[in-house]
């Protein structure tokens, strides 16, 4: 593993707005990532958790503030150095899938052409085995299911041996096995070689298992950002995402989890009050 | 990896016998041996001019079309993600026949190339334009002014061609309708260079645009600039587009059928899928001359009466492929 993983960079989002068109999506977000962490966006649909990734991704630029990686401005980093700091792991176009995976796992070498073939195979055969794939490696993506092509797009940015990874939604079309699997190596790449990792995450109780930090956005702006036992709290929960919500903690893991309650319970509120 | 090798000899292969069936039929025939023996000198002059004249540019030119077609449409696939997207449907090929169309009802002193490119390039700022204003995502606004472009085009060259005097109308129109049969020689094989030019450009480009079609977000990830990848891709499809029309008048679907033909036996690394669809379609384009100037001779049939069935069956292979996708 040691030639895939490098350690990590430190992320400083400073007071970023950003949007499409006339409508900012991002209001004043400041957030700071130290390196080797791994941390998750989380917030209601439209909070602008994926516009911040695609910010991080140098998709979007920013209208106000700007992005550091170890202190450097990345829109003023050149195309290919970024390349070289940052992968991020995306859906797959439909229209890309009559790639095979060996294929499409040498494409996340593309920055950097010139080295050896056989650095490369390294590489690729690695990430492809830690995340359950390498099985796959002849078969054209279109033959594979969307949780295979899933976990074989992460391979593919954990192949381009990034220094910040990202990801958006990395477990969507994933079963609970593969969850945990893909997230604790992701993990164990932060933790045991120092890896930054930003992610999107929908599934709250998911997010909190395994991210290091969090942070909550809402309407574009930022409510809170900390340990998941800082973020994860009911009455600011309850608040963000309109719906009642009762907060426990996993008796082994010792983080926060999080059950939403059915509206029609809800109305009682002096029975969910009993239950906390 | 072999398999996509086997399938590049055999579509080499292909290519020769088209090629050399191309010479060999027509009103007159030339075998392999006689076109050696007159290329040496030997045999009857009228015979040799009628083949230097006449048969190898217009062979040339239809191996050089049908690769050029075939690589645009692969171009402009990719830069739009969308597999039914070519010269013809996204409205350059119409575009530059009313620009060609246009300097020959003008009387413009340029040549065909000149006019053809004047029209591609002022119908795609158009379409640009059109798919600005849409205030969609540009790649799929630009699709759709394209269509549009398309059908405003061809409209407005059938009503060009009602002011074209009735005794150059004939002419007009076998160039119109796809053909080789109005064909210059000169122009054929500048024509073809060009076009080997704008093949090279794109091969140059195959490894970019590898990473072009995984999505902008990984595109930028990889270090690519994807909006600009796109322009020049669409730039040299356009480009190559131009000299087609200029050559053989508005070819429909030879860019929908021969990529989506490749793509499934070759995959789509670009460089083997570029190729494998130089091939086809250059196999495609001298065979359906080959028959056009042949079956119901002395008249020739238009070359897109024959890519237009043909492309209708892909079509409709190609719905009942997505369809069966989307019901499983």
């Amino acid at each position: 593993m040691n030639t895939v993983v490098r350690c990590g960079v430190e992320v400083n989002v400073d007071d970023v707005s950003a949007g499409y068109g006339a409508h900012d999506v991002l209001r004043s977000v400041s957030w700071r990532v130290s390196a080797g962490r791994f941390c998750g966006i989380i917030g209601p649909n439209g909070a602008g958790k994926s516009t911040l990734v695609r910010v991080l991704g140098r998709i979007l630029a920013p209208r106000r503030g700007m992005v550091r990686l170890d202190g450097h401005d990345i829109k003023r980093m050149p195309a290919a150095q970024y390349a070289r700091l940052v992968a991020i792991a995306t859906r797959v176009p439909e229209y890309a899938r009559s790639f095979t995976v060996r294929e499409f796992m040498l494409l996340g070498r593309y920055p950097f052409a010139g080295e050896s073939g056989r650095t490369a195979q390294g590489v690729i055969e690695e990430a492809l085995r830690r995340c359950d794939a390498a099985q796959f490696s002849l078969a054209r993506l279109s033959e594979l299911s969307s949780g295979e092509v899933q976990r074989v797009a992460v391979a593919q940015a954990i192949a381009q041996t990034p220094r910040l990874l990202l990801l958006d939604e990395p477990t969507a079309h994933l079963d609970i096995a593969h969850q945990v699997g893909l997230l604790d190596f992701i993990r164990e790449l932060t933790h045991v070689r120092g890896l930054t990792v930003v992610g999107v995450f929908h599934d709250l109780n998911l997010a909190s298992e395994y991210c290091d930090e969090l942070l909550l956005l809402s309407e574009g702006r930022r409510v809170r950002a900390g340990s998941p036992a800082e973020v994860l709290v009911y009455d600011i929960l309850e608040a963000v995402y309109r719906t009642a919500v009762v907060v426990k903690e996993n008796p082994i893991s010792g983080k926060p989890y999080v059950f939403p309650v059915p509206a029609s319970w809800a109305r009682d509120r002096n029975g969910t009050e009993a239950a906390r | 990896m072999s398999g996509s090798r086997r399938w590049f000899v055999v579509l080499s292969v292909v290519l020769c016998v088209t090629a050399i069936l191309g010479v060999w039929v027509g009103a007159e025939h030339f075998s392999p041996v006689d076109v050696l023996a007159l290329l040496a000198g030997a045999g009857d002059d009228g015979r040799r001019m009628i083949l230097t004249e006449l048969r190898l540019p217009r062979v040339v030119a239809a191996v050089a079309v049908g690769a050029g077609l075939a690589v645009a449409g692969c171009l402009l696939q990719s830069a739009f993600l969308n597999p039914l997207c070519e010269s013809y449907t996204l409205g350059i090929s119409s575009a530059a026949a009313v620009g060609v169309v246009m300097g020959f009802l003008l009387a413009l002193p340029y040549g065909r190339m000149v006019t053809s490119a004047a029209g591609a390039v002022a119908g795609m700022l158009c379409a640009w334009l059109m798919s600005v204003f849409s205030r969609r995502t540009v790649d799929i606004g630009f699709v759709l002014a394209g269509i549009v472009m398309n059908f405003v085009c061809s409209a407005l060259m059938v009503l060009l061609t009602v002011f074209i005097d009735p005794y150059r109308l004939q002419f007009v129109l076998l160039w119109m309708l796809g053909g080789f049969a109005a064909l210059d020689a000169s122009a054929g094989y500048v024509g073809a260079a060009l076009i080997a030019a704008a093949l090279g450009a794109a091969f140059a480009r195959a490894r970019r645009l590898d990473a072009l079609v995984l999505g902008d977000e990984k595109a930028v990830s990889l270090g690519l600039h994807p909006d600009a990848e796109r322009l020049t891709a669409v730039a040299i499809a356009v480009g190559i587009a131009t000299v087609c029309v200029a050559l053989a008048g508005v070819v429909a679907f030879v860019g929908i059928i021969v990529p989506n033909i490749t793509r499934v036996l070759s995959g789509q690394r670009h460089h083997t899928w570029m190729a494998m669809s130089a091939l086809l379609g250059a196999s495609l384009l001298s065979l359906a001359d080959a028959a056009a100037r042949t079956l119901l001779y002395p008249v020739e049939i238009p070359i897109s009466a024959f890519t237009g069935v043909i492309g209708g069956v892909v079509f409709l292979a190609h719905l009942a492929r997505s369809h069966r996708r989307t019901g499983a």
